[in-house]
């Protein structure tokens, strides 16, 4: 960012911009948990089969 | 060089008290950096660099590696832009750059502004990598749950195989959201920036997790290691499990201490005045 253009407030420093990189990256943490949750589930079913 | 080495004998013989005027990680200057150092410093190869005078520092010290920002001017771009190459190098830190910069009485709001943008901008970076991490690790573990599905038995040699070099992945791409997310949080205490709601948050949830993964990748471990096949990625999760735990307590910790501390550093800060 050169130094003569930081006069103006910018956009991507806004709170709105912030709120919605913040909700953004929740949500893939979220999704995250889904799928550790799936495979987790998986591996269990799995080793389950395996045993019968 | 010559310079070079003084400076660093300069560094040496008077650790305490550059140190308490601006801390410096010399290792991490440049030539360069060294040499605009040594020229605006007051200090000189063989005159004697410092002197205390009733248990204070002389001013000139102050004066001398301070003068660089006063030499090119207020509000000169080339002086902020080299206390931000040696800022984000990390050789200052940020009270000592606030020091180098605010306390020049003719220093504008607008470096103000640029100090807050240019933050605003590495920490929104820094939460930016988290993020990709995270849905990079996700896509892994995505991959990882499609080979689960298949109806192939676990103990099945290219099944056992292709789980392996799934998890392998997964170890990958937890060691990127470790180096990011570990950096984004390490940046939002370097700026100062204390530790967001959203930033815990998406620690809390990914740490509260892990242990739930490791458990899943650790049976699948055990079953490999009945076909003759080794796996460490459970151990390697364990690992960042608790890597992460200690940079996040750290971090709290530190933002303590630096609250406690920061009475102390006004007193001190004027001391040295």
């Amino acid at each position: 960012m050169p130094f003569d253009e930081v006069e103006t407030p910018q956009d991507p420093n806004s709170k709105e911009a912030w709120d919605i990189l913040a909700k953004n990256a929740l949500q893939e943490a979220e999704n995250l948990n889904s799928l550790i949750d799936e495979f987790s589930s998986l591996v269990d079913l799995k080793i389950k089969q395996e045993n019968q | 060089m010559t310079y070079k080495n003084d400076f660093y004998r300069f560094v040496r013989e008077n650790r305490r008290a550059f140190n308490a005027v601006m801390p410096i990680n010399i290792d991490t200057l440049e030539d360069e950096d060294i040499r605009i150092l040594c020229n605006h410093a007051t200090f000189k190869a063989g005159e004697p660099y410092y002197k205390e005078s009733g248990g204070k520092i002389d001013p000139a010290i102050i004066d001398g590696v301070r003068v660089f920002f006063n030499r090119h001017g207020t509000d000169s771009p080339k002086a902020i832009a080299k206390a931000f190459s040696w800022y984000e190098k990390g050789a200052l830190n940020v009270s000592s750059l606030k020091d180098a910069l605010f306390n020049q009485p003719s220093f504008s709001p607008r470096i103000e502004n640029y100090l807050k943008n240019k933050r605003q901008e590495n920490y929104r970076k820094a939460f930016s990598d988290i993020q990709k991490s995270i849905v990079n690790l996700g896509d892994e573990i995505k991959k990882a749950v499609e080979i689960m599905k298949s109806p192939e038995p676990l103990s099945s040699k290219p099944m056992a195989l292709q789980i392996r070099a799934q998890m392998k992945k997964i170890s990958a791409a937890l060691e990127r959201c470790d180096k990011c997310g570990r950096g984004g949080l390490g940046w939002a205490h370097k700026v100062g920036i204390p530790l967001e709601k959203s930033s815990r948050s998406i620690s809390q949830m990914y740490l509260s997790k892990l242990p739930q993964l490791e458990r899943a990748v650790s049976k699948v471990e055990v079953v490999l290691a009945s076909q003759g096949i080794k796996s460490s990625v459970s151990t390697q999760i364990n690992r960042r499990q608790f890597l992460w735990r200690h940079d996040i307590q750290m971090a709290k910790d530190e933002l303590k201490s630096q609250a406690k501390n920061k009475h102390k550093q006004q007193e001190d800060h004027y001391a040295i005045r």
